[in-house]
């Protein structure tokens, strides 16, 4: 089994966010789940994981704003992206990372693991 | 609330997009694990992409409509949401999904008639998310005309999914959610 990781998966669609955390549990990974950006920043405070998956459409904001908030507040988890439009260059140094949708089990697990 | 029709499709999209992820990530989780003997597991990413295949037929299946109503340029006009709704529960009878109108009376509203009908269906058609009747209803409430959208089991409802809030606010409507449905409002004559 790979490292155990702490992953907050940032999804607003529940089917979405439960077969991620489904597939992250399974692969020997922590995963907790937020609807909002709200629940996001106050996950990241609270639980400080070590990585963050983030939607880019979000009922409340925008993912990658998110993640530029995100990052100054908590330096350390891994940032990465999921939308289903390639990120500019700016929007994609705010990031550790992009996947685009629909990407593969395989591609979201090495998102994670870095 | 918005009624450009890019922007409803734009999001509409999204959804779309949302489903088909899902799907794939299920998919190739079991592809990757095709081996592995946790039935379960399978099992359950299995039923949550047939689930997703499901919604993103509905999602589909509304998206003409979606357009239809966004380029719908005629004048609103006086119209009786019960005989919309009589109209729309032929429309989705059509496309296999069972509506009950559960309205009486004539309920005035100021409405795009050439994209009325095919709108509500598709709001069913989304709701019932190929799985199950729904039921509708239209009352007068607070100087509004609104049109209650459930489904027939009493179960749960995405109201705030993009295609449902984009086929509202295409008919110059807004939505509102509630504990098992959602209401469309619509401005009276």
């Amino acid at each position: 089994m790979n490292e155990r990781i702490r992953v907050l998966v940032v999804e607003d669609d529940e089917m979405a966010a439960t077969t991620v955390v489904r597939i992250l549990t399974r692969s020997g990974h922590e995963a907790r789940w937020e609807r909002t950006c709200a629940g996001a920043e106050a996950a990241a405070r609270e639980w400080q994981p070590e990585v963050i998956l983030l939607d880019r459409h979000l009922p409340d904001g925008d993912g990658v704003a998110l993640a530029k908030r995100l990052r100054r507040r908590h330096p350390r988890p891994r940032l990465i992206v999921m939308s289903g439009d390639p990120l500019d260059a700016a929007e994609a140094q705010a990031v550790d990372a992009h996947l685009l949708k629909p990407a593969t089990v395989q591609a979201v697990l090495a998102a994670v693991t870095g | 609330m918005t009624s450009d029709p890019t922007e409803a499709v734009a999001a509409a999209v999204h959804d779309v997009r949302g489903s088909v992820g899902s799907i794939r990530l299920a998919l190739t989780s079991v592809l990757e694990e095709i081996d592995d003997p946790d039935v379960e597991f399978r099992r359950s990413m299995l039923a949550g992409a047939e689930a997703e295949c499901r919604r993103l037929n509905a999602s589909l299946t509304a998206l003409p409509a979606l357009v239809a109503a966004g380029v719908d340029s005629s004048q609103p006009a006086a119209a009786d949401l019960v005989a919309c709704l009589e109209a729309a529960r032929e429309d989705a009878a059509r496309r296999q999904v069972d509506v009950v109108v559960d309205a009486s009376g004539p309920v005035q509203a100021s409405v795009r008639s050439a994209s009325i009908t095919e709108a509500l269906a598709a709001l069913c058609v989304v709701v019932a998310d190929g799985d199950g009747a729904v039921v509708v209803g239209a009352r007068e409430e607070g100087g509004h005309a609104v049109v209650t959208v459930a489904r027939a089991d009493g179960s749960a409802v995405r109201w705030d999914r993009a295609v449902i809030r984009g086929l509202a606010e295409s008919l110059g409507a807004e939505v509102a959610g509630g504990a098992n449905g959602f209401g469309v409002i619509f401005p009276t004559t």
